[in-house]
């Protein structure tokens, strides 16, 4: 079953088009990487799945039926991010225990522990948590509600590395024991990468790439050497990026439809064959200009 | 694999509406403390005094009255549910589980029930009033007229002020929904009554405020008076519900 | 943490004003300024000033004498005279037949509610001059409630301002008066700055 179906969504604000004829599903019991740019349109599309806002045009399912406005999605969606609202009058562990009357599926005793590992006081008030400690604990409240579709969108603001650590590590067991549609956007890409089974990938409101997660690792590939080599190598195919390297070599990256024998004979003539990581591939994808950056400075 | 819940409207009203009462204790709080200095203004006098002399007799008498509790209860309520249909409170509806009608039904639940504890605790603040002068200073100087209220005086008084912050709390709860339609209307809707309250005041010919008033008050049948309260307040509380289904949030 | 002292709050306010409307209802009413509102009682307050200018406030229902004063008078001349400069002082006259040679002062009282807080009136004659001490300046303060605007919501008498002072300016009319008791073959003389003499005239 597909969890979300979308074809050919728009969304509009005022006069910005935030996203624009996007069609994707989403599988059930998987998670996926919601990738980007800023501004890519990735906190409107979740916001639109979660029932939270319109969309313009085109169609959307969640659980088979429209999200907005919608209770038996709401009930089954919960939608983390770096500000969820809650009430100022209830400390956290009064606000555990709302929680847990609102979802069937909730897991107190792994709430408790989760809150005990990460050093939350139950007695504190949500609004006088540091960012990170707010980002945590809005983390462990999505997980324990054990929906059957949870949404971070950008869950780590202010949290330190170690902690990121952790929030991967127990968000994968806990999806690897009680298995549930996971959508994960982050502009971390190489350090959720390695618990992503899909990876979505969104550039200026629409879709750029869908993939698993394995096969984005070996979408591209990059070639370096000097410039006229490449050149000859990379003729036809699609160039994500080029770069200038010295006077005379280039690096360029592009698709990976090379056999292995073509590969030895780039490597014969003298070039580097490097792989393409899955976030200098979305990088690549969803830059403006092919030679990114370098362009500012490059005036030919 | 997962099943999905399944969760009707009355099911996630009554979860939504038992976080509210939790969550926003600090509304009902906040009328103690209002009626708390409303009691004391009161007891001060409120009603003011009035006084005649003759040949060598004078005679004042200071009035005081439990009205302004009510007042005070009133405009609080009216304040809070304005609050209430602030971004601030509506995404916590989205936090959890519900839907804009879901939300806008635990709402009304949540502001009849601080109604309903606004209404008694106004009216048994009138008998706190009376306790307090009576017990300071001694019954002697207490006219006995409107001093005692009968049990079922009581009850009609909180019966009528329950009905009455009803009224204003979906009347608020209406104008915070309207007012949010459109960044404009913050404006244009308080200068429209503020200006149309000045323009009837200066011109006798115009009544609407005055009927409006005098329409609740002087209703002198019971079941006409809770009628027209039932009524109006349905009709405003379907407009906030039908004028805010669409809006987006968080 | 929060939650809790709301929580307390609400249920302390709770039981205070339980704790008062119990109170309120094992109040020994009685302590109480006995006055209510009666509008046709207003009305009545006319008997007295009717009763008073006709010299026949002793007839009426409720009035008292209080006390009594008689002097043995044969003189032809009496100036009446206030001790007190500063009280005003009012007594009604009325005229006997001539030749009695008595004078004698009544203070009536009527029962209301400031009746048991009323100073004395003083006679005492000497010589020609009878001297009328009047009881002093009064002032009765009160607190009055009003009805409250919810609990009048149905009561079918418009809502309108409570005039306590002016039903206990009738209530207290003819709390306490005086009369003098003179044959007519006496003439009176007093100072109007002084003292206020009522002369009843027989009809």
């Amino acid at each position: 079953m597909n969890v979300i179906e979308c074809r050919g969504l728009s969304k509009r604000f005022g006069r910005t088009v935030a996203l624009h004829d996007l069609s994707f599903s989403i599988k059930e019991n998987t998670i996926t990487g919601l990738v980007g740019p800023n501004g890519a349109g990735k906190t409107t599309l979740l916001k639109i799945a979660a029932g939270f806002l319109r969309k313009t045009a085109g169609e959307i399912k969640v659980f088979s039926s429209p999200p907005f406005n919608n209770l038996k999605v709401s009930a089954n969606t919960f939608f983390v991010d770096d500000n969820m609202a809650l009430p100022a009058t209830l400390n956290l562990s009064e606000t555990l225990d709302a929680a847990r009357r609102f979802y069937p599926n909730w897991d107190h005793q792994l709430a408790l522990r989760l809150f005990d590992y990460f050093s939350l006081n139950p007695r504190q008030l949500h609004k006088n948590l540091s960012k990170g400690m707010k980002s945590t604990f809005n983390m462990i409240v999505g997980l324990s509600a054990r929906c059957a579709l949870t949404i971070f969108d950008e869950p780590t603001v202010g949290m330190d590395a170690a902690v990121r650590k952790d929030f991967y590590r127990a968000l994968l067991q806990d999806y690897l024991q009680h298995p549930r549609t996971i959508i994960f956007s982050s502009h971390l890409l190489k350090e959720i990468e390695d618990i992503l089974e899909e990876v979505l990938l969104l550039r200026e409101g629409q879709k750029r790439l869908h993939l698993p997660a394995d096969q984005l690792r070996e979408y591209a590939v990059g070639l370096r050497g000097e410039e006229d080599t490449v050149k000859r190598f990379t003729a036809g195919k699609e160039i994500y990026r080029r770069e200038q390297f010295g006077k005379n070599s280039i690096f360029a990256a592009v698709r990976n439809s090379f056999t292995k024998t073509e590969l030895q004979e780039a490597c014969a003539a003298g070039l580097e064959v490097l792989p393409v990581s899955a976030e200098d591939l979305c990088i690549y994808l969803t830059s403006r200009s092919r030679g990114g950056i370098d362009d500012v400075f490059n005036r030919n | 694999m997962m099943s999905l819940t399944e969760t009707s409207l009355w099911d996630a009203v009554k979860k939504q509406y038992v976080f509210k009462l939790q969550s926003y204790a600090n509304f009902f709080v906040s009328l103690v403390i209002v009626q708390l200095v409303a009691l004391l203004f009161s007891a001060g006098g409120m009603a003011g005094t009035s006084g005649i002399g003759w040949n060598n007799i004078l005679v004042e008498v200071k009035l005081y009255s439990g009205t302004g509790i009510f007042i005070f209860t009133v405009l609080c309520t009216l304040a809070n549910s304005v609050i209430l249909t602030l971004p601030f409170y509506r995404n916590i509806d989205f936090s959890f589980v519900g839907s804009r009608l879901s939300g806008n039904m635990a709402n009304i639940g949540f502001l009849v029930t601080a109604g309903l504890f606004g209404g008694i605790t106004a009216t048994l603040g009138s008998i706190l009033l009376r306790n307090i002068h009576y017990y300071t200073g001694g019954g002697g100087e207490i006219l006995k007229s409107f001093f005692m209220i009968t049990p079922g005086e009581l009850v009609t008084g909180m019966a009528v002020a329950v009905l009455y912050l009803i009224l204003f709390s979906t009347a608020g709860y209406f104008a915070g929904v309207v007012v949010q339609l459109h960044r404009s209307l913050l404006v244009l809707l308080p200068a429209l009554i503020v200006g149309l309250i000045f323009y009837e005041a200066a011109n006798e010919q115009i009544r609407i405020f005055s009927r409006l008033i005098e329409f609740f008050v002087f209703e002198r049948s019971p079941f006409h008076f809770s009628l027209k309260i039932i009524l109006i307040a349905s009709l405003l509380w379907i407009g906030a519900i039908l004028l805010s289904n669409r809006k987006e949030v968080r | 943490m929060q939650l809790r002292i709301y929580k307390s709050t609400l249920i302390v306010y709770g039981a205070i004003l339980l704790v008062s409307l119990a109170l309120f209802y094992l109040l020994p009413k009685d302590a109480l300024a006995d006055v209510v509102f009666d509008p046709e009682k207003m009305a009545e307050s006319e008997i007295y000033l009717e009763a008073a200018l006709k010299g026949k406030l002793d007839q009426l229902e409720g009035v008292e004498i209080h006390r009594r004063w008689s002097f043995d008078f044969y003189g032809d001349r009496l100036e009446a005279v206030s001790d007190d400069d500063e009280t005003f002082l009012q007594v009604y006259v009325i005229r006997t037949p001539a030749g009695t040679g008595e004078i004698s002062a009544v203070e009536y009282r009527r029962d209301t509610f400031v009746t048991h807080r009323l100073n004395p009136y003083r006679v005492t004659l000497s010589g020609n001059r009878l001297h009328i001490q009047s009881p002093g300046h009064y002032e009765f303060k009160f607190k009055g409630f009003n009805r409250d605007f919810t609990v009048g919501q149905f009561s079918e008498k418009e809502a309108e301002e409570i005039q306590y002072h002016l039903w206990l300016y009738h209530d207290i009319q003819f709390a306490q008066e005086l009369c003098l008791y003179i044959p007519a073959d006496v003439n009176i003389e007093h100072d109007p700055a002084g003292i206020s003499l009522v002369v009843i005239d027989e009809e």
